[in-house]
């Protein structure tokens, strides 16, 4: 079962790859093939310039290394051609919390704490999300806490954390809004005394150090020797925060590791995924950011009522991923009457960059919600933009992610038809230059349509006799199906959802 | 127990749904009241007015009246009105005005209820309120008639002054009959249309009606209903947006006001306020002793500060709200041959920061000092 | 509490009105009167205390004076991030010229015919005769009196606060603000002549942390201007605590009803409660004591250490000397040299950094006052008799339902009480039960200083305060004492008082132009000033 999720290729490249090398702890990834494809598609979209007909695309090693019309390319380079197809840079999930064992913590301060224990590879939200096309997504810990653990930015492919990473540690989540058995008031308070307590701590630790310095040179000066020299191992505070005098004199290693990350966030070291359900939350995420010294790494992650903060966010030029709800209703309390935002077009309109989140695997996957702004007024390249430009940029992965450009990691995703379309399909993966999906040999995906069941199921138990195996393969370049992928997995909606009033 | 024996002793002297006559056996001694402004309770007031009271009845009222020599003079530096009427009311009666077993109960009437001894009374005649309509739960499609009272002396000035309907979502039920408007108002069609008793006195227009409404869909529906079956009377339920004052205003059905809350929202208060420039006859309920009394002048205060005229307010707690509860010939007005409710306050009643001085009930001195 | 006889009168100052041209000035200016000013004072009490020890009490105040010089503040400034709030908002400094037929300073100081000059948001000058400079807006106006204060309101709370009942005494009311959805909230209660407001979360609890006096003008949005003291106090509440499981539901005259929990609150529930409020602050003077200690025995041990260095550092040439021959004859022996033990005093521990004991030591020292909502007559007695030995705490009572019975305590101590005047029935007893429309006047009657405020519950009440006022005078409080409640009474009792409460130089414009005197029903309000700028103008109505 877990073997037939790949296509044939990508198994037999994925036999010959274990086989063949031995998994490593290196965060970069291990190729599950050599990585280098051709790939001639009816039209390229490559988010960088024009639209390319009949273009083609050459990653050699995982990396595109040309894109244009009539390259050339190595003689033995593995080509794929689809005439009548649409290629397309994946799809980059900005902010996820799904495919992690839980996704939230009980305790409120969890800084040291990371997804790469938690992520769970085999999970059926990366499958499905490469079925929508979506190549990069940054898992992080929910909004239910005050400080969250360390989130990693991943591939939807690889049998382990290791071999999916695409960026580790991306960045610490926070949360303004009150987890559950507080109140906006404790949990603000929370976040202070969280940074108050780190401030403590620090300079206790490096008072402690002074104090015992001074201890030894009376001790050296009372024995009749010179003092030892003090060697300090350690860095000085850094970052634009407030900082704690002599902190060079603590060797870093000495820091207690659960207050060491949040040393990293004041220091600046680290970006900040900040949770806020309600515009006050929005201020209280940005005075924190600014009296710690880490506004210009975070990112705001609001719920659809912020839009009112917009202002606010403008002003501090922050950039913000919204979320998967984008139209917020609420109703006038004088008159009665309800009005309805459309939020993404509030935060257009002030020039605040944005990103969109999924708000399902298959069905509302970032296509629609591209396709939803598009339908409310935005333009393609707005829409666009915020679910691979804009969204590669926020998480810090621009010039690996996000368009086809040289240099760029090769993702590509071939659609049937435009990517906005609800009538397109994607038909092909390719995520760092392997083929990692053929929508022809998606088991699911057929038996959904056709009833075919997928082998060692239990349907095939109970009846006892095997089913054919999967046609041979298809180039799938028929008209699309109609109808939708009715599978949808809502494992993402643990964490900070708010949804309308 | 005492109020089985009251019921009995009121049905012993005031048999039937007659109106009750006027005192004789009261104070004969001819009283004179002299105020610096006096509000006669039907949207005028009069400067250095003097009023002459003689066997708990206005005898005279006017501006130049000489004070007969022998009758009791008393001078007041103030404000007089005629007593505050509040136009629906539990006090002295919590719970004994809900008959829950049976939804249809039109011979059912309040006044059996009526308790004076109990000290709700005595709580709304330190407020200026002299008079007040106890209503049958509108949790009853038809709960049973109204009874205007007294709050002092325990008199009942009018036993069966109108047959309460619950129109509202109040009427409806979870487990028992009616649980859908649907039903309530078939009940109530089968009702009225084949009237019997009082049923029939308020199809024929005689005995009017009050009818609890919530919202604006219920408020239509009873000026409907009323129009179907001709009814008379008043719509107990004031929040509503102001699209329906014109229904209201053809429908020629009065309103009693909801009590309004400590911060109620400015649209309910500006519905109130519509409705009385558009002429239609409102009055305001007190839902004691659930709420506070003087919840009836703080109604007023807020819709004077919206843009009701301060006499406008007056006549709604006055002349008007007397004229709904179909008493208007007994309270509600400083006029000839009225009984004497009188209050003496320190300044325009209308301004919640006047205090009550005195009040008279028929011309005797129930509350307050000597002038 | 009455208008100050020492106030100096307009025409003495030779600076107003002789035409001389407003003066700029910077804050601070100096206040025209100091008895409005007690944030901070030292010697902030506004009773004479009986002092039982002289002695120790003059030691203990030198250390608690040294204390505050030295005092350990939170991180930062006391809301980081926010620099409390300087001159009012200034994109619009704006410059007005009111000339008032009567200008109510404060109640019981009318000034006729007298003008008042705005500019930037501050009352820069009153007089007879000021000139218009240029650009300045002139009104006039039949009356003009200080703006109104709601010194028990909920507006501008955000819902998830006002419920909570865990908040920590360092939980701030300031940080559970929505300020984003009540525009026409706060547009009502300024039409009502209510600029300006204490508000404070967490009421169902026993302890309701900090609250902040905020500033009601709808285009200031941004806290920074919004919140004049984030933490004006500190709020406790006893007798109807959820933390049994209760909940509370919304009756429709305004109470909150109990309607589930395992039993209401009992006599020996509001004992404990009140043992728990008098031992908060017991343990915030321990611990302010615990941290002046602190303070000596470092700079002691500090100074015994430095002298100990030097003497070390005199010392060391034969030290070293006597080292070397002890190395060498060491050496000599075979054996290992043995290092002599050096030993001195340990460095005195820091007490642990509590915030919440922190904030308690701030109530214990008088620096911000203590709000107890307490209705019970036994409970209020039992507050009294616990909190007497603090003498620079600042009582504050909300509620007082039975707070007459023991009206000459508090009329001696001068123990503000907070009265709700409100329309609740008789059916459902509450905490409130036994409080009547009269017991402001009664109180103050009794001489105990009433302030009047909205209940603290819902956010819409304080559009009604100055209603509920008139409702008081009319059974049986002073006017004028109303007014004063409203005004300079309630800016003074929560420290704002050098920025709003009356009509006085220096001060912020927060005032009313209305058509007749104030609390009456039928003037109109005409202009509302909140911050220096009008916030309601006629065409509003």
């Amino acid at each position: 079962m877990k073997n037939q999720k790949l296509g044939t290729l990508a198994r037999t490249a994925v036999a010959t790859c274990l086989a063949a090398t031995a998994l490593t702890a290196a965060t970069n990834a291990m190729p599950f093939s050599d990585g280098n494809i051709v790939i001639k598609a009816g039209q390229v979209i490559t988010l960088d310039g024009e639209p390319i007909e009949n273009g083609t695309i050459v990653i050699e090693n995982g990396r595109i290394t040309a894109v244009g019309k009539d390259i050339k390319y190595p003689w033995n380079a593995e080509v794929k051609e689809y005439p009548n197809s649409v290629a397309f840079p994946g799809f980059v999930e900005a902010l996820t919390n799904s495919g992690m064992d839980r996704a939230n913590e009980n305790i409120d301060v969890a800084a040291f704490l990371n997804v790469k224990d938690s992520i769970d590879p085999v999970s059926f939200y990366f499958e499905d999300s490469l079925r929508s096309g979506v190549t990069t997504l940054n898992v992080q810990q929910g909004g239910s806490c005050v400080v969250g653990g360390m989130g990693y930015i991943v591939k939807p492919v690889g049998m382990t954390v290791e071999e999916m990473t695409v960026q580790p540690n991306s960045g610490i989540a926070m949360s303004a809004a009150p987890k559950s058995g507080k109140s906006r008031a404790t949990q603000t308070l929370a976040l202070r005394q969280t940074f108050d307590d780190l401030r403590r701590y620090l300079e206790g630790v490096v008072q402690e150090k002074r104090d015992g310095v001074d201890l030894a040179t009376r001790e050296a000066l009372y024995q009749g020797r010179e003092a030892d020299e003090e060697t300090s191992k350690g860095r000085p505070m850094g970052g634009n925060g407030w900082k704690v005098s002599n902190l060079e004199m603590i060797p870093r290693w000495e820091i207690d590791e659960k207050k060491a990350p949040l040393l990293g966030i004041v220091e600046g070291k680290t970006a900040v995924f900040f949770y806020c359900s309600t515009p006050g939350d929005v201020q209280t995420a940005i005075r924190t950011a600014k009296d710690n010294g880490f506004l210009n790494r975070t990112v705001l992650c609001l719920s659809s009522g912020c839009w009112k903060a917009a202002d606010l966010i403008k002003q501090h030029n922050i950039p913000v991923i919204l979320s998967s709800v984008l139209t917020h209703v609420e109703r006038d309390p004088v008159t009665g009457e309800e009005k309805e935002t459309f939020v993404p077009a509030v935060f257009q309109d002030k020039g605040v960059r944005f990103a969109l989140r999924s708000a399902g695997t298959s069905g509302k996957s970032l296509w629609y919600q591209a396709a939803l702004c598009v339908g409310h007024g935005m333009t393609r390249e707005q829409a666009l933009a915020a679910v691979t430009t804009t969204a590669a940029e926020i998480t810090g992965l621009s010039n690996r992610v996000g368009s086809l450009a040289p240099g760029k990691d090769g993702n590509v995703v071939i659609f049937s038809g435009d990517p906005l379309s609800v009538m397109s399909n994607v038909e092909q993966v390719v995520v760092e230059g392997n083929h990692v999906y053929d929508r022809s040999t998606d088991v699911r995906m057929r038996h959904l349509e056709t009833g075919a069941q997928p082998e060692n199921t239990s349907a095939e138990m109970e009846t006892g006799t095997p089913h054919k195996h999967d046609e041979p393969e298809e180039k799938d370049d028929k008209e699309p199906d109609e109808g939708e992928n009715e599978e949808e997995k809502d494992d993402d909606h643990e964490g900070h959802e708010d949804e309308e009033n | 127990m005492l109020n089985g024996l009251l019921a009995v002793a009121l049905a012993a002297i005031f048999p039937g749904d007659t109106d009750i006559p006027s005192p004789t056996a009261a104070v004969e001694r001819m009283t004179a009241f002299q105020a610096k402004l006096v509000h006669t309770g039907d949207g005028s007031s009069i400067e250095d007015c003097v009023i002459l009271v003689k066997g708990g009845v206005i005898t005279q009222v006017g501006a130049n009246i000489k004070v007969p020599s022998g009758a009791e003079l008393i001078v007041h530096d103030g404000a007089l009105s005629p007593g505050l009427i509040a136009l629906q009311s539990e006090d002295g009666a919590v719970g004994e005005l809900n008959e829950s077993t049976r939804t249809v109960m039109p011979e059912a009437e309040a006044r059996y209820a009526f308790n004076p001894e109990h000290k709700d009374f005595s709580r709304a005649l330190g407020v200026g309120i002299t008079t007040l309509v106890l209503a049958p739960s509108p949790r009853s499609l038809i709960g049973g008639r109204t009874a205007v009272v007294k709050t002092s002396g325990g008199r009942v000035v009018k036993p069966a002054a109108q047959l309460m309907l619950g129109l509202s979502s109040d009427a409806l039920n979870r487990n028992k009959f009616p649980t859908s408007y649907a039903g309530a108002m078939g009940e109530l069609e089968k009702q009225f249309s084949n009237p019997e008793g009082s049923v029939s006195r308020a199809a024929g227009g005689s005995l009017p009606v009050l009818m609890d409404v919530n919202d604006r869909a219920e408020t239509l529906r009873a000026i409907a209903f009323a129009a179907r079956f001709d009814l008379k009377g008043a719509l107990y339920g004031s929040y509503w947006a102001e699209d329906v004052v014109p229904a209201i205003k053809e429908s020629g059905l009065d309103v009693v006001c909801t009590p309004f809350n400590v911060g109620e929202g400015s649209r309910g208060i500006r519905s109130v306020v519509g409705l009385s420039k558009a002429g239609v006859r409102i009055g305001f309920g007190l839902e004691a002793p659930d709420r506070h009394p003087e919840s009836l002048r703080f109604g007023v205060a807020l819709c004077v500060r919206d843009g009701l005229s301060p006499s406008a307010g007056m006549k709604a707690l006055t002349g008007d709200a007397a004229a709904i509860a179909g008493v208007s010939g007994r309270v509600g007005r400083i006029a000839r041959g009225l009984d004497a409710d009188l209050v003496l306050w320190s300044a325009d009643p209308v301004a919640l920061s006047s205090t009550v001085k005195a009040v008279y009930i028929d011309g005797k001195l129930v509350h307050g000092g000597n002038q | 509490m009455t208008g100050s006889a020492d106030l100096p009168l307009l025409s003495d100052p030779p600076s107003y009105g002789t035409g001389r041209p407003p003066f700029q000035c910077e804050f601070p200016i100096a206040i025209a009167n100091p008895a409005d000013t007690n944030r901070l004072s030292l010697t902030g009490v506004t009773r004479v205390r009986r002092i039982k020890r002289m002695r120790s009490k003059v030691i203990w105040s030198s250390l608690v004076s040294l204390a505050c010089g030295l005092s350990v503040s939170p991180m930062g400034s006391a809301f980081p991030g926010l620099e409390l709030p300087g001159a009012p908002a200034s994109e619009d400094p704006a410059v007005y010229v009111i000339r008032a037929e009567k200008l109510i300073e404060r109640p019981g100081v009318v000034h006729e015919n007298t003008s008042v000059l705005i500019s930037d948001g501050r009352i820069l000058e009153i007089g007879p005769d000021i000139a218009l400079p240029d650009g300045a807006t002139e009104l006039k106006g039949a009356v003009v009196c200080a703006s109104f204060i709601d010194p028990w309101s909920a507006l501008g709370v955000d819902n998830g606060v006002l419920a909570d009942t865990k908040m920590a005494e360092s939980a701030r009311t300031a940080d559970g603000l929505n300020l984003f959805d009540v525009d026409h909230l706060f547009q009502e209660a300024l039409r009502a002549g209510v600029t300006s407001a204490r508000v404070q979360g967490g009421w169902q609890g026993k302890v309701c942390g900090l609250g902040a006096f905020v500033r009601l003008d709808p285009t200031l949005n941004d806290p920074k201007h919004a919140v004049l003291l984030p933490d004006a106090d500190l709020a406790m509440s006893v007798g109807h605590s959820v933390n049994r499981g209760a909940t509370f539901q919304r009756m429709g005259d305004g109470t909150f009803q109990m309607i589930s929990g395992d039993r209401p609150t009992d006599v020996f529930d509001r004992v404990s409660e009140i043992e728990a409020v008098v031992s908060s602050v017991e343990a915030g003077e321990a611990y302010r004591r615990a941290e002046v200690e602190y303070k000596f025995k470092l700079k002691e041990w500090q100074e015994a250490i430095a002298e100990k260095q030097e003497e070390l550092e005199d010392d060391f040439k034969k030290a070293k000397k006597d080292r070397d021959k002890k190395v060498k004859k060491a050496k000599e022996d075979g054996k290992e040299h043995k290092e002599s033990k050096y030993k001195e005093d340990k460095k005195p521990r820091e007490p642990k950094f509590n915030e919440d004991k922190a904030a308690l030591a701030r109530v214990a020292e008088g620096e911000i006052p203590l709000v107890v909502e307490v209705h019970r007559s036994s409970a209020i007695r039992n507050l009294l008799a616990g909190t007497e030995r603090f003498s620079r705490l600042r009582l504050v009572i909300a509620g007082g339902s039975e707070a007459l019975s023991c009206a000459e305590d508090l009329a001696e101590r001068g123990i503000p009480v907070i009265v709700w005047p409100s329309l609740r029935g008789t059916t459902k007893k509450d905490e409130f039960t036994g409080a009547t429309l009269s017991l402001a006047g009664e109180l103050a009657a009794a001489g105990v200083p009433v302030l009047l405020g909205s209940g603290g519950r819902d956010a819409d009440t304080t559009r009604d305060l100055p209603l509920l006022a008139q409702l008081a005078v009319g059974h049986g409080l002073e006017k004028e004492q109303a007014l004063e409640a409203l005004t300079i009474g309630a800016a003074r009792a929560f420290d704002v008082a050098d920025r709003v409460g009356s009509v006085e130089l220096g001060k912020d414009a927060d005032l009313l132009i209305l058509d007749g005197m104030p609390l009456e029903p039928f003037t109109k309000i005409q202009y509302v000033f909140c911050g220096g700028r009008p916030a309601v103008t006629p065409e509003d109505n």
